[in-house]
């Protein structure tokens, strides 16, 4: 469709942002110590050989740190000793914690290796993205209402301690989300709400906690549709009629979906006082808008919702009958 | 097709589905009484079946058993048994068979809307997983299985991993729900005491008991080469029945039965171009099949006099005072009289039946790219085109009496067709200007057009017009008395918007100890809907949206968090009435951990809304309060404790019409404005501030102790408490939800029992009160007891 200059305009400010960042960033990172992998970890790093690079290996580590190893060998994290092709920055203990042989000779000292108790959010997330960044899941990490909150990996998961059956996370969902977002937990617990206290949809179904292009972290399907139509797929359409506001103010212009107090997580408990408040004559909309039904409140049609039955949209009534 | 399982009809009893002594499941039980003693001996391979049940037998034939996960406290953690190694694998597995038993008084209906977990034998909960010893499985390294509600929980669902180091990653699920609403509020007639007949809808017209299946299925081949392969597969069928209503000349109640059907393709490579940056191409195709057929649900039927006689049905409303569907004609005193229709000039449906086969098609490409190549800058980025095609036949016919056109039948065909053709592209770049400072830039662009067409024709048999002037023209007149009409319908239109929005951050890590944010989001909407494509028909819309961003964060200590974020945002346009022009959110987080075993927490959330249009003075709030504390001092006891307040807000001034029956007085229509809504509406004279609130109160208390070496017991309590107001526009109309309090206390108790086996109890209490004005409908209340009892199997 034909976008308007003002789209493209914020497009192209956007392409000579990206252009001016990227011409900085290069220019200047030989300059910076910014750590963007492992092996630029505290720890003194030299080229070279394995053993001059001052990599130890995983089962170094073991001998003094038996009890934390014997738990990781059964996470999944284990299997980057197998990672030959990734060279010994990406394997094992030191995948993580850089190079170990200068903490191996100083005698278990801390201050030669990258410790991650006591590290900034910043600091510790930047070294799982190291690797993981590359995933399309957490590709938007850097830009998550998370990140920007102070909220890192470590803050839902734990190589070393997880609880969760996948994914190394501290706790199982959805508790873990409830502990920072207690209000979800109040809207889980309300009559109507989205089966998430009973297993059948996770708080990941619908919102990516590792970012997403949206706002409020919210995941949205790759034709740009809201993800309320992964499940409710009759109601995406296109339809012939559009009911308008479901695409441009998309679901939550009537409904709550964490939960509700209302039937089908309505946000007003009269579907005619729901439907009045927008169909009402306004001088702030172009012709006045939708004029509300001229229909006696008192007589019958005290639900909007009788009639019209096809509300989402339909393909053969212009007032949504069929 | 039959009837529906499980929907009441208003005019059927009101059918009890839950109770302990049913059929089948008393049936259940005396088989099980009758096995028992075989059972309790046997060996112990079977142990766990015969002491599941012996535990059934042993419970009283009153005694109620459920399990509800949502309303149970955080559960104990178990500890990990030593599983079993064989063929490489380090195994662990785990089973739970139980049997429910739940009783409702009151409302089944309503227990089944909001908690329906019926009675029988369930498998509650499984897992296996599966974990190569060396992590050089030969099929796989990993595996994770788990499952849980079989056996007709309403939800139910399987979820599975597995993966092979550089091989392949997979993961798949499959969840069932079980949807049951009927709550007489959406599409309520209202029929009045004053009718004749007076026939109550005291269940909701709209009742749906419907399944969805979903199935997710995504594998990743070679995820840690240089090139990997993405396969995905997801499946999502709705089934079961429904009911809606037809608006023509009176509400006919329709019975749809539901089946549609998506099927999405992913495909997908990730070639890593350079270090840390990776360049994807995806394909995805969509395609949905809606094969829902309407057809007419019999309801308030009356014979007419025809040879043979035949039977009608009057539809939903029946209110013979306001001629719904029509009045009583003296000297007949009521429009049905021993089940024969008094007036044959009535509204009223013989047949109705609306064929759907809706076909949509949606193939997507997308291309992303994720680089983290630079030092200082991570950058994403991706952009996608998506073409939606639907198409549908229109196949409808009627049957009957509509008086307001004088039709006795029509037949309606044609096709309807749309596309959405769609680009979506986001940008994302993080740039470390310095180790502590961030500049991080979200661009995001959607835009899409939906082209419509409709071409419809419609042939009504109308009374001919000698018919009509003898008033002649009733549920009698022959067909061969009617002349047809052909009513054409070209719909052509199209639906367009443009939406870019561009959010920029500064975020500076101050310290390890605080930092904060600053930014700004731009956004630009632009909408068109073509209505017919003739000169002056445009709906045209420009909306600018300018958000100020702002975010504090703080561990003052290791023990203490607090988060604080702002966004404020001005609109200069809404597109639709109740938009914002104003818009404030607030969140406040904290949580604080004195102790390795407590954890306390608070959070405040502040919505504000509001447009400021003379006429429509719109205000809302979503206002959120809440304290957490959990706190576990010791390994035999634990307690969790919530509270939260939710105050909600949604007022604006409305239009409408609106003439009490005399006598009555309503007060939100008595004091409303009668200016024809400042001269704008003449039809809708009545302006008035249509106000809702709604103040929610939910608490919640759990304790978990141990009160013997083998035993874990939880109590736990949790009520929602509402308390609202809205306008009353009818002298019957209820008012929803807008009182009531819903109790969930909970008991569970679970005993190592040795062999690996655990028994575990538990007794769920719902009670629904609801103190809003209902109307002429079913009450509402109900409690129940829902006790579950199970075995728990694990190594």
């Amino acid at each position: 469709m034909a976008a308007k200059p003002k789209a493209y305009r914020a497009f192209l400010f956007s392409m000579l942002f990206l252009f001016v960042v990227v011409a900085f960033a290069s220019g200047a990172a030989s300059q910076q110590a910014v750590e963007k992998s492992p092996q630029s970890s505290s720890a003194p790093v030299a080229s070279g050989s394995t053993e001059a690079s001052g990599y130890v290996g995983a089962e170094t580590c073991k001998t003094c740190h038996e009890e934390v190893y014997n738990a990781w060998e059964k996470t999944p994290h284990w299997k980057t000793t197998l990672n030959i092709k990734g060279g010994p920055s990406k394997q094992g203990c030191e995948g993580c914690h850089g190079p170990g042989a200068a903490h191996v000779a100083g005698g278990g000292d801390k201050t030669k290796i990258f410790v991650f108790e006591g590290k900034s959010r910043q600091e510790t997330s930047a070294r799982c993205l190291s690797c993981h960044g590359e995933a399309h899941e957490q590709s938007h990490f850097a830009e998550s209402a998370h990140s920007s909150s102070d909220v890192g990996c470590l803050d839902c998961h734990s190589p070393h301690h997880a609880k969760g059956k996948e994914f190394l996370l501290v706790q199982e969902q959805p508790q873990l989300c409830y502990g920072c977002h207690t209000s979800a937990k109040a809207d889980f617990a309300k009559p109507y709400h989205h089966r998430v206290n009973e297993g059948l949809v996770q708080c990941v179904d619908c919102h990516n906690p590792h970012g997403t292009a949206t706002v409020r972290q919210l995941r949205s399907l790759p034709s740009g549709d809201a993800v309320c139509y992964k499940c409710h797929v009759d109601k995406q359409g296109p339809f012939v009629y559009e009911h308008v506001p479901v695409k441009t103010e998309g679901c939550s212009s009537c409904h709550t979906p964490h939960g509700s107090t209302n039937p089908r997580l309505l946000k007003v408990s009269l579907i005619n006082m729901l439907c009045l408040q927008c169909h009402t004559f306004s001088t702030q909309l172009t012709a006045g808008g939708p004029i509300g039904p001229t229909h006696n409140q008192s007589a019958k049609y005290q639900a909007c919702t009788m009639c019209h039955t096809q509300i989402h949209g339909s393909n053969f009534s212009d007032v949504f009958f069929k | 097709m039959g009837p529906p399982r499980k929907l009441v009809l208003p005019y059927s009893p009101v059918e009890r589905r839950v109770s302990p002594q049913a059929g089948p499941e008393r049936s259940r039980r005396v088989q099980a009484e009758r096995s028992s003693s075989d059972a309790c001996g046997y060996s112990k391979r079977r142990l766990a079946l015969a002491v599941l049940l012996c535990a059934i037998i042993v419970s009283s034939p009153k005694t109620l058993l459920a399990q509800t996960p949502a309303a149970s406290p955080t559960p104990a953690p178990r500890a990990e048994p030593d599983g079993v190694t064989r063929g490489g694998y380090q195994i662990h597995s785990s089973v739970e068979l139980g049997y429910r038993s739940s009783d409702v008084t009151g409302s089944g209906d309503m227990y089944d809307t909001l908690v329906n977990l019926q009675t029988g034998p369930r498998i509650l909960d499984q897992t296996l997983t599966m974990q190569s010893v060396d992590h050089q499985g030969l099929l796989f390294d990993n595996l994770y299985l788990n499952s849980f509600g079989w056996g007709g929980d309403p939800n139910n669902a399987a979820r599975l991993r597995a993966d092979k180091n550089k091989w392949y990653n997979l993961q798949g699920s499959f969840r069932r729900d079980q949807y049951f609403s009927d709550y007489d509020l959406l599409a309520n007639p209202l029929n009045p005491p004053t009718s004749t007949p007076s026939i109550p809808v005291l269940n909701s017209p709209n009742e749906f008991d419907t399944t969805r299946r979903m199935s997710d299925v995504d594998l990743t081949l070679l995820p840690q080469s240089s090139v990997s392969f993405r396969l995905g597969f997801s499946h999502n069928n709705m089934t079961g029945p429904s009911y809606s209503s037809i608006h023509e000349g009176t509400e006919a109640s329709l019975l749809q039965d539901w089946n549609t059907t998506m099927n999405s393709y992913r495909l997908g490579v990730d070639f890593r171009i350079a270090p840390r940056t990776v360049l994807s191409y995806d394909q995805f195709l969509d395609y949905y099949k809606g094969d829902t057929d309407y057809q007419l649900n019999p309801i308030n039927e009356a014979l007419v006099p025809t040879t043979p006689a035949s039977s009608v049905s009057l539809g939903l409303s029946i209110d013979t005072v306001n001629k719904e569907p029509c009045a009583v004609v003296p000297p007949a005193t009521s429009l049905i009289v021993n089940g024969t229709l008094t007036d044959v000039t009535c509204s009223a449906y013989s047949s109705y039946l609306r064929n759907q086969r809706i076909r949509t098609s949606t193939p997507t490409e997308r291309i992303s790219l994720r680089s983290n190549y630079f030092q200082r800058v991570d950058l994403v980025a991706s952009f996608a085109y998506s073409s939606a095609d639907m198409n549908t036949p229109l196949d409808e016919s009627f049957g009957g009496l509509i008086t307001r056109t004088n039709t006795l039948a029509f037949l309606g065909t044609g096709t309807a067709d749309a596309n959405r053709i769609s680009d979506t592209a986001d940008l994302g770049a993080t740039v470390h200007l310095t180790k502590h400072l961030r500049l991080i830039d979200k661009f995001y662009f959607w835009a899409y057009r939906i082209p419509e067409n409709g071409n419809f024709s419609e042939v009504d048999s109308d009374c001919t017009a000698a018919i009509i002037a003898a008033k002649n023209c009733t549920l009698l007149t022959p067909l061969t008395s009617t002349t047809p009409a052909i009513v054409p319908t070209l719909q052509q239109a199209s639906f367009n918007q443009t939406w870019t929005r561009n959010q920029t951050e500064l975020a500076w890590d101050i310290s390890k100890k605080a930092g904060a944010r600053i930014g700004y989001r731009y956004g630009d909407r632009e909408f068109n809907h073509f209505n017919d494509f003739l000169p002056g028909d445009l709906d045209h819309f420009v909306g600018l949206e300018k958000t100020a961003l702002f975010g504090l964060w703080a561990r003052p200590t290791h023990a203490l968090r607090l988060n604080f974020d702002l966004e404020h945002t001005n609109y200069n346009a809404v597109f639709v009435r109740m938009s914002p022009r104003k818009e404030g959110r607030y969140r406040f987080q904290t949580s604080y951990t004195p102790r390795s075993w407590a954890t306390l927490g608070g959070s405040i959330n502040i919505l504000q809304q509001s447009n400021a249009d003379a006429q429509t003075q719109y205000v809302g709030h979503n206002q959120n309060y809440g304290l957490t504390a959990s706190l576990a001092p010791r390994e035999r006891f634990g307690l969790d404790l919530a509270y939260n307040f939710n105050s909600v807000i949604q007022n604006a001034l409305i239009c409408f019409n609106d003439t009490p029956p005399t006598g009555v007085i309503l007060p939100f229509v008595a004091n409303a404005n009668n200016n024809d809504c400042a001269g704008n509406d003449t039809a809708n004279n009545l302006m008035a501030n249509s106000y809702y609130t709604n103040h929610t109160n939910f608490g919640m208390a759990a304790v978990r102790f141990k009160p013997a070496k083998r035993v874990m017991a939880n109590v736990g309590y949790s009520i929602t408490s509402v308390d609202g107001n809205v306008p009353q526009f009818n002298i019957l109309q209820p008012l929803g939800s807008l009182q009531y309090k819903y109790q969930q206390p909970v008991v569970n108790l679970s005993v190592d029992i040795g062999h690996k086996l655990t028994y575990n109890a538990g007794w769920n209490y719902y009670q629904y009160g609801e103190g809003s004005f209902i109307g002429p409908t079913a009450p509402r209340y109900f409690h129940a007891n829902s006790l579950t009892e199970s075995l728990r199997y694990a190594f």
